[in-house]
């Protein structure tokens, strides 16, 4: 991977050339799961993972930036070592802590909302696009606590609460219940989050292990059998 | 175009064709545009709405160098196509997605711009995808200039004189687009963002204004050239010639994966598709009107035929089957509609002896003269496919294994021990991001094989399901092996999505990539669909429609 991003044939997204960039939400998706691809997810998983980051993200939270400090944590862990136990038992099956991926991923599957305590979890505001996918099959709004404070988000997806001590977590342990007393704040009055250059390089760099090298054959394959200049 | 209020509408769904039917590779290869095609819904929509069109910026040198801004000025809101033009040198011109210089470059901006927002396009749009654009663009373009009809036609014009007709015909077109960027990417603005507003609701609108547009610019372009140079004695593009030029497009895998990877949306198009020809085969009447109009449309395909060009053998036989066919449907309307109940039916019955160019052909004639009870069916041609996301993990294994067994029944015959059944891999090459597909046994990477091989995972999905309780959660069996969650998905998405899945192997030998991209094409209203590889084509669009600048409305 390069970092000139003039040179737009050695690496596929191109990191703008400011320190802060602001990236369409379909743009950071696309970008976190490729990412999460190359970070070792399975592509079904990878696609969570791309959801989530896009759903921080367009509600003025860096998702990106948050998967990628996951991502780095996860890179060299087994799936088996950060998946839930159990399907209706969140807790971490090597005792360390849960992926919020995996963990979200798996409560949205079976529309489970435990009544326990869950985690540890690993980034946990990564939790937050999927207890929303929990708040619309309960129709309710949910409250994910944690010894400090809480955040809730409700079935249209606004959040509220303690939001930046939240997203400064790097893991701890949860509840999740419902909640009828929540704020909501609409989305559309979030103003977008820039991104930082290392954050997008970093992902940029995982997402090359999804791609092949390039061959002289390959390159030749792919195209016209006829010149262009016709 | 005709149409009627007197003919009557029976229940359709017993003339709608199955998925098993439609959604074959060698079909949809053979897929013609229709009145439901995208640009075809654009063109409909600035008459109806009688937008407007205008030029405010054209700053640009003797050599055609320089900027320009196009407007269309629509009921609520004005959209813009900023374009730039540049002088490419020969040896770096090339349509593929390697390119890092175009003869022009594009942004379609969301009103009118600014200088500063000139500025700000300036310094990116010409370095695409190295550069950034924002929110305020809803697509990034570009394109290259047919090397030789554009020298002939500044050459012609310059002195005085006409194109020749032959030379514009080969060709049919000054320039095309190389690649289209919508939907968010490179910083531009999310699909999420302008989904709701009634003029780009429908599949890419607001690509297909920008390439009418396009368009536009390069017979401006080709004029200015040519007045430089001819000074006074300089012509401007005779109105019938300049008609018969469309605007190119040169693509390759990168349109292929595409409906893969929105089974949604691919539904949405070919569930609307197949609901107008099911409307039209239970009409119990085909009133005059209907009946001339056919005649008409058929008429349009003939001539259209005998200009449609290729010298890939492939698309030569096609293109025989095509012409054939078109005659046997003239030969046939002779005698049509005779006494017979449903007559639409009844011509699509006869028709079904013939190619499968002639079928697909004969749909977009039988489309044709049915705008009133056609064209509706654009308004559920876009997909939220956010809504299909979530899996449903509450469903048992067994029953998921039962909906494989029904959805997938294509895919779990295929014998993939056969090393001709996974001969090739789809990757993306580092190179951009490229696309493309590989030999397993000559090319090293298939171990970053993309998740394009549907059949395939719906084999190991059914395999692995096997092995559960079935009366487990899908819950249970996803959290155990994540490793399907991809096809888990897919497999909930077909319940609900007859028409989401191309039924066939996309990893076997002899899988024509071309056919998918022929498919997404004529969707978009694509003609004279001319391939220069198994994996690479050309084709025309907007050939023989009006201009923006045509656009006169009476009253």
């Amino acid at each position: 991977m390069t970092e000139d991003g003039s040179d737009p044939i050695q690496s596929g997204f191109t990191p703008p050339p400011t320190d802060l960039a602001l990236l369409s939400s379909n743009e950071a998706g696309a970008l976190c799961l490729k990412a999460a691809r190359g970070a070792g997810m399975s592509w079904g998983l990878a696609e969570e993972a791309g959801y989530a980051a896009a759903w921080l993200y367009t509600r003025g939270i860096n998702g990106p930036e948050l998967l990628l400090r996951h991502l780095n944590w996860i890179a060299d862990r087994a799936y088996g070592n950060v998946r839930p136990a159990g399907h209706e038992n969140p807790v971490p099956s090597d005792g360390t802590a849960l992926c919020p991926v995996a963990l979200g991923a798996s409560l949205s599957d079976g529309c489970t909302i435990p009544q326990g305590t869950i985690g540890p979890v690993q980034v946990p505001v990564l939790l937050l696009p999927f207890v929303h996918q929990l708040a619309v099959s309960a129709a309710s709004a949910l409250r994910l606590r944690w010894n400090g404070g809480h955040v809730s988000v409700s079935p249209e997806g606004y959040v509220s609460g303690d939001m930046d001590d939240l997203t400064a977590l790097d893991v701890t342990e949860l509840t999740l219940q419902t909640d009828d007393t929540s704020d909501v704040v609409p989305v559309s009055q979030i103003a977008p989050v820039p991104i930082r250059r290392s954050v997008l390089s970093d992902l940029n760099a995982y997402a090359m292990q999804t791609t092949v090298p390039a061959s002289s054959a390959s390159r030749e394959d792919a195209g016209s059998a006829a010149g262009d200049n016709d | 175009m005709t149409t009627t209020s007197t003919d009557q509408c029976d229940d359709p769904g017993a003339f709608r064709r199955p998925p098993s039917d439609v959604m074959r590779l060698a079909r949809m290869g053979a897929a013609h545009p229709t009145r439901l095609s995208f640009l075809r819904m654009l063109l409909r929509r600035v008459v109806a709405e009688r937008w407007r069109f205008d030029r405010p910026v054209w700053q640009m040198d003797a050599k055609g160098v320089g900027r320009a801004v196009y407007r269309a000025i629509g009921p609520e809101r004005t959209y813009s196509l900023v374009a730039f033009a540049h002088d490419l040198p020969e040896e770096m011109r090339t349509d593929r997605v390697i390119a890092t210089a175009w003869d022009a470059t594009f942004a379609l901006f969301d009103g009118t711009p600014s200088e500063n927002d000139l500025d700000r396009l300036e310094a990116n749009v010409p370095r695409q995808e190295a550069g950034r654009v924002g929110p305020s663009e809803l697509s990034l373009s570009r394109a290259n200039r047919s090397v030789r009809l554009f020298a002939h036609v500044v050459d012609r014009l310059a002195s005085g004189r006409q194109p020749d007709r032959s030379e514009m015909a080969a060709v049919g077109y000054l320039m095309r687009t190389t690649a289209v960027y919508g939907s968010g990417k490179f910083g531009a603005a999310d699909r999420e963002r302008i989904a709701d507003r009634a003029e780009l609701s429908e599949p890419f609108q607001a690509e297909m204004l920008s390439v009418w547009l396009t368009r536009e610019f390069s017979t401006d372009l080709v004029e200015h050239i040519a007045a430089a140079k001819g000074g006074e004695k300089a012509a401007r593009l005779d109105a019938d010639i300049k008609r018969e030029l469309g605007v190119g497009n040169s693509t390759g895998l990168g349109m292929a994966p595409f409906l893969v990877r929105h089974p949604v949306l691919l539904n949405n198009w070919m569930a609307a598709r197949e609901e107008a020809l099911a409307r039209v085969r239970a009409l119990e009447f085909a009133s005059p009107q209907s009946v001339q109009s056919l005649h008409d449309a058929l008429e349009d395909a003939q001539s259209n035929a005998t200009d449609w060009h290729s010298e890939h053998p492939i698309q030569v036989a096609k293109l025989a089957d095509l012409r054939t066919d078109l005659g046997r449907i003239a030969a046939r309307l002779k005698t049509w509609p005779g006494e017979e109940p449903r007559p639409w039916d009844a011509l699509w019955r006869w028709g079904e002896e013939l190619s499968l160019e002639g079928q697909e052909a004969l749909l977009a004639l039988l489309l044709e003269p049915h705008g009133a009870i056609v064209d509706e069916l654009a308004d559920e041609m876009s997909a939220d496919e956010a809504d299909c996301f979530r899996i449903d993990g509450r469903m048992t294994v067994s029953t998921l294994r039962q909906a494989l067994e029904e959805g997938f029944d294509w895919a779990l015959a295929i014998n993939f021990d056969d090393p001709q059944q996974t001969a090739r891999f789809w990757y993306v090459s580092e190179e951009k991001l490229e696309p493309r597909l590989g030999s397993r046994a000559r090319e090293a990477g298939a171990e970053l094989e993309q998740p394009l091989c549907i059949a395939r995972l719906a084999q190991g999905l059914h395999r692995a399901l096997g092995g559960w309780d079935q009366n487990a959660l899908v819950a249970e069996f996803l959290l155990a092996e994540p490793e399907h969650r991809f096809m888990v998905r897919r497999a909930q998405v077909q319940q609900r999505y007859p028409y989401a899945e191309v039924r066939d192997n996309l990893i076997a030998e002899d899988m024509l990539p071309i056919d998918l991209m022929r498919c997404k094409l004529a969707f978009f209203g694509a003609s004279r669909f001319d391939p220069r590889s198994d994996k690479w084509v050309r084709i025309s669009l907007f050939q023989g429609e009006p201009y923006p600048s045509d656009m006169e409305y009476a009253g």
